[in-house]
């Protein structure tokens, strides 16, 4: 009796083609990839456009006006207008960490005070705006840092307590509220800084 | 002509090994899939943002994805938008400096007026927050300059302002204490 001879071996696929197509994709794919990612810091300017001076005739509803004042040989922490701080460079580099830790307490005392003499419920969230004022020449990377710098503060979790289980830096909201402004021309007096220069006021989000 | 057994064995071996071994690919093929899928994801987002030669970007925390806008590129010597000169820098430190009017940039007012004009109806959000504008300017771009371009751009309803920069990570050991 003849049997029908059943194929032995498994039916072999031919992938020669798409092995080639994923030789070629892998690589192209590779080198298209992005390394350096560009990020955007977004900043939002007010309707009412262009620079302006401060209004005067607006109601203060903090006490506490915050400035930091970039200049060429340090950095200046005014709290309404007084000089709180001042952080000299360090070997030819802004000292932000300084000014944050600085403004970090300011922050905390300026809560405290703030809420000594208001009930529980209307506890009063520290303002989140500050004014840096800039030289004219001041570079770009200079004000983006000094803008990260005022946004947040990196705050170490350690590998204990992150969820995580590994040891992670995270952002903690600061000052996101950045307006920039000029650095008086001088001589200037305190009471300048109320008036003569141009702000124009951005909104950090 | 007969063979004996042994002979037959030999030659069935034979003819078996000369079809050659079959590689096993199943592995190979998942790896390759699965790498084929994520790098496609991962260049999804085409990079809107063209690198230049002429301009080195400030490094920053900001973790904000750009959006596809205007970009307003600034070197150290022109401003262009799209690729056209608007304008040169020394033509911007020539300009008085004295009122807030001075900060507007005649040129770059006029390029952006006309971008405007291309499309006149806006969206919710830019009718709130202005029209969206990204900066891509040179780490020694000075602020002066800076504020001028984003007087300006404020003036012609650009009020929504990405800067562009490379986004720089913060490791724990660089966080001293708290």
């Amino acid at each position: 009796m003849r049997r029908m001879k059943k194929p032995k071996e498994d039916a072999d696929i031919n992938i020669t083609s798409f092995m080639n197509l994923m030789i070629v994709l892998v690589p192209v794919l590779l080198l298209n990839m992005v390394f350096t990612q560009t990020m955007v810091l977004d900043i939002k300017l007010p309707a009412a456009a262009a620079p302006q001076t401060p209004d005067k005739n607006k109601k203060k509803e903090v006490k506490y006006d915050l400035e930091l004042a970039v200049l060429n040989d340090g950095m200046l922490v005014n709290v309404n207008q007084e000089v709180m701080g001042k952080f000299d460079k360090i070997n030819g580099e802004h000292d932000f960490k300084g000014v944050s830790q600085k403004l970090r307490q300011i922050k905390n005392l300026a809560q405290l005070e703030m809420n000594k003499n208001l009930p529980e419920e209307e506890e009063f969230k520290f303002k989140k705006d500050i004014l840096l004022l800039l030289n004219e020449g001041e570079e770009y990377h200079t004000i983006i840092n000094a803008m990260d710098s005022l946004r947040s503060y990196p705050k170490l979790i350690s590998a204990d307590e992150s969820e995580s289980g590994v040891a992670e830096v995270r952002h903690v909201e600061l000052l996101p509220d950045i307006s920039l402004g000029d650095v008086p021309k001088p001589p200037f007096s305190p009471d300048d800084l109320n008036e003569t220069y141009k702000t124009l006021e951005v909104k950090n989000q | 002509m007969k063979h004996s057994r042994k002979a037959a064995r030999m030659a069935r071996h034979h003819a078996r090994a000369k079809k050659g071994v079959a590689l096993n690919l199943t592995a190979l093929m998942d790896i390759f899939t699965i790498l084929v899928f994520f790098l496609m994801v991962n260049s999804g987002d085409e990079q809107l943002i063209k690198d230049t030669e002429t301009i080195l970007l400030p490094r920053s925390i900001a973790d904000e994805m750009p959006k596809e806008t205007l970009v307003v590129a600034v070197d150290a010597t022109t401003i262009t938008i799209q690729g056209n000169v608007v304008a040169t820098i020394d033509e911007i430190n020539a300009m008085k400096n004295e009122s807030s009017e001075d900060d507007i940039i005649p040129a770059l007012k006029a390029e952006l007026d006309r971008q405007a004009a291309r499309r006149t109806e806006l969206t919710e959000e830019e009718k709130v927050l202005g029209r969206p504008v990204t900066i891509q300017g040179d780490q020694k771009v000075p602020y002066l300059v800076l504020r001028k371009i984003m007087a300006t751009s404020a003036m012609s309803g650009y009020r929504n302002i990405s800067l562009a920069v490379v986004q720089k990570e913060i490791k724990p050991e660089d966080v001293g204490g708290n």
